[in-house]
């Protein structure tokens, strides 16, 4: 399967590399930009030429990219079946421009201090228009491809789909309190806001399950196999989450009742696929005695693991009367930061050895040993940050709601847990840089074919 | 499982989706909720409160950065109130740097956050806990 080359500029260019090798330098300055927040979070004096107003939304935005370039790069290049349409190039072309340009922009935006100011986008609301303009390229380019097959989808073509559907909506949605009588009723502004910033993660979880699925059904060569009724079962319960479990975000908004409701009975439902999840780990053996592909295998492994540890907290803080106490607190930064390293960075750096194995990249090494070292530094780093986190959300959490303290005195007492995030940030950037450096030079010179 | 049926449950969840979202704009249009509205001041306070990207430090029930407090309540908090937001505002602190702003649009930075106090509470302390684990919110400062 080839992936599609262009001519930019009289250069050519490999589409699904450049996309791949965005994401990892965005990665890798969004983890430093990350570090230096942790940092600046206990001591807030440090680095002031990039203070934390401008170092958060950077940091943010950046590891957002990183996810989405990813799975562009990973759909671009395997939505299209070998013998089937091919990708219209004219609109991949401008894809990548208004893509490249809208991210400079946005980044200059953030360092020259122009802010929007809502969470997540922070930026202007008018550089929205270039990011709705770049996903219906996108959209269009990979709608074509995937209605022209006329057999039945593989259910991880069925979540890119829904993936790319639900971010087109969400986003939109998630500028209506542009409106003006949605700008003037702040709880409404508020409650339409974590309505579509919920089913917004969830369009992209949807992108980058998908692309596990994709991997799992690669590595056991059942690429266009059929898929069980559980697993269609199951996305669907995915989905289902997807258009009603968001209300999490708001159980303590005066808002209207009924919605909190629906979502946290939706929301038990994810009980179902953890325990599906457990009981299927404990049948099968997932070892297998071939080498290929080893290094994928590793990162979804270890993937596999952060998604029963984050589906359970994320089952517990659904229960509205323990959100209560940990709803405003880090518990909540450990459920997103959790979902977004330990299970979809895992997921797509899986993606990374099995794009780099699979497109013949770089040096043909099966040996596993230094990506096993560097994984375990990794993840070492990610459980202390990760379990920092939730002591910091516990103490706040009990001392603000449980013994009536303050903020101040409350996050004094949270400190000893926030100061080990900065050890522990250092430690992951320790474990994963080397294996993206490892991954970006070969990648570079193939996005430029120059292998 | 067979083709339609996926196409036709992805549709029935894709169409409960877009209801909702219009009916999450109805009742913000016709203001059913019965909360708070800002007023002229509030929006250009709440433009300002964008502008200078609060929300990277500050929260409104729980939601937004994590460094500063929670705004909901500044003006009713005991020992806080207007008085006490301005010249933080116009100061600073420790952790948070002065708001180079003119005296004019810190009133309406203030404007905007005593519209959002009046809204409800945060954290919440007046919630009663259902046998099932769900919370119903008191009424005592739901709005109005």
């Amino acid at each position: 399967m080839e992936t599609s080359k262009l001519v930019i500029a009289g250069k050519e260019i490999n589409l699904s590399s450049l996309f791949i090798s965005i994401g990892i330098l965005c990665l890798m300055t969004g983890m430093l930009f990350g570090l230096l927040a942790s940092i600046q979070f206990m001591y807030p004096k440090f680095a002031q030429i990039l203070p934390f107003v401008k170092n958060r939304p950077l940091h943010v935005t950046l590891v957002i990219t990183w996810i989405f370039s990813i799975c562009i790069g990973a759909i671009y290049s395997y939505a299209p079946k070998p013998d089937s349409a091919k990708l219209n190039k004219t609109l991949i072309k401008y894809h990548i421009l208004i893509f490249i340009a809208t991210g400079i922009a946005i980044i200059f935006s953030y360092l020259t201090g122009t802010f929007g100011g809502r969470e997540y986008w922070e930026f202007p609301p008018y550089f929205s228009i270039f990011i709705i303009i770049n996903w219906l390229l996108f959209s269009a380019n990979i709608l074509r491809i995937l209605l022209k097959d006329k057999q039945p989808w593989p259910i991880y073509k069925w979540m890119w789909f829904a993936g790319v559907i639900f971010f087109t909506l969400t986003f939109l949605e998630s500028l209506v309190y542009l409106l003006p009588f949605v700008a003037k009723n702040p709880i409404m502004e508020l409650t339409i806001q974590w309505k579509s910033y919920g089913a917004l993660v969830g369009s992209w979880n949807l992108m980058v399950y998908g692309t596990a699925v994709f991997l799992g059904n690669k590595i056991s060569g059942n690429i266009y196999g059929k898929d069980t009724a559980k697993t269609v079962l199951l996305f669907f319960l995915g989905l289902t989450n997807l258009v009603f479990n968001w209300a999490h975000h708001i159980y303590t908004l005066p808002t209207i009742s009924w919605l909190k409701t629906t979502a946290y009975i939706i929301s038990m439902t994810e009980w179902i696929i953890l325990w599906d999840i457990i009981r299927s780990r404990l049948k099968n053996s997932p070892a297998s005695a071939s080498n290929e592909f080893i290094k994928t295998k590793l990162f979804l492994k270890w993937a596999d693991k952060w998604i029963i540890i984050n589906l359970f907290l994320a089952l517990l803080i659904s229960i509205p009367a323990i959100n209560v106490y940990t709803h405003g607190t880090h518990i909540t930064v450990a459920h997103a930061m959790g979902s977004t390293i330990g299970i979809n960075t895992l997921i797509l750096i899986a993606f990374l050895f099995f794009y780099m194995e699979d497109k013949n990249i770089g040096r043909s090494n099966n040996g596993i040993k230094l990506e096993k070292r560097f994984n375990s530094i990794f993840q070492f780093g990610l459980l202390i940050f990760f379990f920092s986190l939730i002591g910091a959300g516990l103490t706040k959490g009990i001392s603000m709601i449980h013994l009536g303290n303050d903020f101040n005195s409350s996050m004094k007492l949270a400190s000893p847990f926030l100061i080990m995030l900065i050890p522990a940030g250092i430690i992951m950037c320790l474990g994963l840089f080397p294996l993206l450096f490892r991954i970006l030079k070969p990648l570079l010179l193939h996005t430029f074919c120059k292998d | 499982m067979k083709s339609r049926y996926v196409i036709a449950l992805f549709s029935l969840l894709l169409t409960a989706f877009i209801f909702k979202s219009i009916y999450l704009l109805k009742a913000s249009y016709s203001n059913s909720n019965e909360g708070i509205i800002l007023n002229e001041n509030a929006l250009i306070g709440k433009q300002i409160f964008r502008e200078k990207n609060c929300i990277a430090c500050h929260q409104f029930y729980g939601l937004g950065g994590y460094m500063g407090p929670d705004l909901t309540n500044v003006f009713s908090a005991p020992g806080k109130g207007r008085n006490y937001a301005r010249a933080i505002i116009s100061v600073g602190t420790a952790k948070m740097p002065k708001i180079n702003i003119p005296d004019h649009e810190i009133e309406f930075l203030l404007d905007y956050l005593e519209s959002i106090d009046k809204t409800g509470e945060s954290p919440l302390k007046n919630y009663k806990v259902s046998p099932y684990g769900n919370i119903e919110i008191s009424n005592s400062r739901k709005g109005n």
